[in-house]
């Protein structure tokens, strides 16, 4: 098969459909909110998540993928519908220079940052199956997730918290990306409809190894200072280990 | 918070070496003797391989690992490569592990016809190098070098039963010389 050919044929498809712009229905439990929509009311029965997603140079456009963890009966879970979500990467919120800011609105619950997948293939791409984190995102506050950084694994990328996690040998013929995670930090970018007292910064924990049937390339989250690190294959939740 | 950390404990305890393939392995060491395994000839022509295929085509070492460490590296490895899926989104996904039917929220072809077709040619036809992307990712991670080698090479070694291919791979990894190859970034 001539793979240069499959994928630009694949970025061809992408861009038909983009451009027939199929709206995408509604989803129970996860609504990408966009600026051009009614203005945002905070509901005191939904949680709220907001991120600004930056790519280094050459990073495809891509999104990130979260997992609710079901915190009932499986099965009664899953008659609720999905619960492994993506992101729109065209469904943004806001845009602060080369930030994208994304808000959704959401099932209240424990929340796994599962993944990434460059835009155009909707199924889970690259699985943080090695390494992630997970947070909680409570009803009636926007949880705020900081920075989603993206980054070509096979390019180094100019990010700090990429590094480790980019410039490995690439995968043949599929354009695979790194992500990592910079929390909030007082004096980011916050859109001007958030309410202030509505507002809470994501506290992130190590989560540990995931199924590796969850996605199709297998990776980890990049190390967050204070918060997750490795040792070879080993995950550290440096809340608890310091 | 308690439950909820015993859940991601259950989902931690999922990535073990699943009991079928660990008997198996255990069946071809069961003294983690790793003398009787014949290494086929690896020697070859240096940059005889295409550099372009050693995303495919590796082998792997690693300073001072023991045999039977090299083993349950492989194994536990050997089982992602195997369980590594194309899970179209939005699905519902366990704690446990188990993922349900997929539940598509986009219609049946979100990407247009021919993204759906190219999605299933992938699905089918790259399967192969899903699972060397799972090996060489969940290696990478345990400290192995990577080294290049060409399609014949691999296949003499690799190119079989999984439990017969993780044996001999756990000599060569474990070998106090690296194999011939080009080493390659993770």
């Amino acid at each position: 098969m001539n793979w240069v050919a499959l994928l630009a044929l694949l970025l061809l498809g992408t861009t038909l459909a983009s451009a027939g712009a199929t709206p995408l229905e509604p989803t129970p439990g996860w609504v990408v909110l966009r600026a051009k929509g009614p203005p945002v009311q905070i509901r005191a029965d939904r949680a709220y998540l907001l991120f600004r997603l930056v790519r280094s140079a050459g990073a495809p456009p891509s999104a990130p993928i979260f997992w609710r963890l079901p915190s009932r009966d499986g099965q009664a879970e899953a008659d609720l519908g999905p619960n492994v979500f993506d992101v729109p990467f065209n469904y943004l919120y806001a845009i602060n220079g080369d930030e994208r800011v994304y808000l959704i609105e959401a099932d209240p619950g424990d929340y796994v940052a599962l993944g990434v997948h460059v835009a155009g293939f909707n199924y889970v791409q690259k699985c943080l199956c090695y390494g992630t984190v997970r947070f909680a995102a409570k009803a009636g506050e926007v949880t705020d997730l900081g920075h989603i950084l993206i980054g070509r694994v096979d390019r180094p990328s100019q990010l700090p918290e990429l590094k480790g996690a980019t410039d490995i040998a690439g995968f043949g013929s599929f354009i695979i990306v790194a992500m990592g995670i910079r929390p909030y930090q007082q004096g980011a970018f916050l859109p001007p409809a958030i309410p202030p007292a509505a507002h809470r910064p994501a506290d992130y924990r190590a989560v540990g190894k995931l199924p590796p049937r969850l996605g199709a390339f297998l990776d980890r989250l990049a190390p967050i200072p204070g918060v997750l690190a490795y040792d070879e294959d080993r995950v550290i939740d440096l809340k608890i280990e310091k | 918070m308690k439950a909820q950390w015993t859940l991601l404990a259950a989902v931690a305890g999922l990535c073990g070496t699943t009991p079928a393939l660990a008997q198996a392995v255990a069946a071809r060491s069961p003294a983690i003797d790793s003398a009787s395994i014949e290494v086929p000839d690896l020697r070859h022509e240096p940059g005889s391989g295409s550099a372009g295929r050693y995303f495919k085509y590796f082998l792997f070492h690693k300073t001072g690992v023991s045999y039977a460490d090299a083993v349950a590296d492989l194994s536990e490895c050997y089982q992602a490569r195997e369980a590594v899926g194309v899970n179209r989104l939005p699905f519902y996904a366990q704690v446990e592990g188990g993922i349900d039917r997929p539940k598509p929220a986009r219609g049946t072809a979100p990407y247009g016809v021919v993204g759906a077709v190219l999605s299933g040619m992938i699905e089918r036809d790259a399967k192969f190098e899903l699972r060397q992307a799972a090996l060489r990712m969940c290696m990478r991670f345990k400290g192995y070098a990577r080294f290049g080698v060409p399609k014949e090479i691999w296949a003499r070694v690799a190119d079989r039963p999984a439990a017969e291919a993780i044996v001999i791979q756990a000599k060569i990894a474990s070998n106090p010389m690296p194999p011939p190859g080009e080493k390659v970034k993770p």
